[in-house]
């Protein structure tokens, strides 16, 4: 995602959605390299409370009225 | 020798559509069908196109969308086989709009069971399948899983379950 920075509880993001260190430098994408303390904070503010959900929308389709097969093939 | 009261699948049964956010190479090629037994789906005719859509979405504690995901389902339904019965001779999925942010991935799947006959008549058969689409969301934490099934039916229905 690419967007204005931002900053989401006490978290603020570069333009391309990541999550800036307290040096304003962004956090590297492989979680061995945060510290503990950055592990937790991330766990807790952005990784954490995730919930799901979804919304169906309509059917876009006539429905059709079923005709007989028949077997030599002439249409019912 | 076809039995037309038996409905049978055909093409693929399963394929992932995203794989890490990106769009899989077998998502642009594979079909489901559910035809006569015995039948192949290019003897059908007369199938017309329909479409349903779900979103799919993801929050975090401060309820910012980490994940979302709008996918549609293309199918042919009314497809007629010696002019009557109604089958389904193709049903797609497509990820129409994919966003996922920074530590998050996303993989989403369609999984079709087995079809059946609906219809209470022996010469006017009624294909319909279940669809099970599943939204893998993984973290460094962990992964969670939402699986929106929904029956699609040769006469146009859509019945989400």
């Amino acid at each position: 995602m690419s967007s204005q920075p931002y900053e989401m509880g006490g978290l603020k993001f570069n333009d391309q959605g990541v999550p800036l260190r307290g040096d304003g430098t962004p956090f590297p994408d492989d979680p061995s390299q945060w510290s503990e303390a950055e592990r937790d904070y991330l766990a807790q503010y952005y990784f954490g409370g995730i919930q799901l959900g979804h919304q169906a929308g309509h059917a876009d389709a006539a429905l059709v009225a079923v005709n007989e097969i028949h077997e030599d093939g002439r249409e019912a | 020798m076809a039995d037309w009261g038996v409905i049978e699948k055909a093409g693929e049964f399963a394929w992932t559509v995203l794989k890490d956010g990106k769009p899989t190479a077998e998502a642009h090629s594979a079909h489901f069908r559910a035809v006569p037994q015995g039948v192949d789906f290019t003897q059908l005719e007369n199938a017309q196109n329909g479409t349903w859509s779900v979103e799919f979405w993801s929050t975090n504690l401060y309820g910012v969308r980490v994940v979302d995901l709008k996918a549609t389902v293309h199918f042919e339904y009314g497809a007629t086989y010696k002019g009557g019965g109604a089958f389904l001779p193709s049903i797609m999925v497509e990820a129409a709009h994919v966003s996922v942010l920074w530590g998050f991935s996303l993989d989403f799947e369609a999984h079709f069971g087995d079809p059946t006959n609906v219809s209470q008549e022996h010469n006017k058969p009624i294909a319909a399948v279940q669809l099970n689409l599943v939204a893998k969301i993984s973290s460094f934490l962990k992964t969670e899983v939402l699986t929106v099934p929904v029956e699609i039916r040769g006469d146009g229905q859509v019945i989400p379950l």
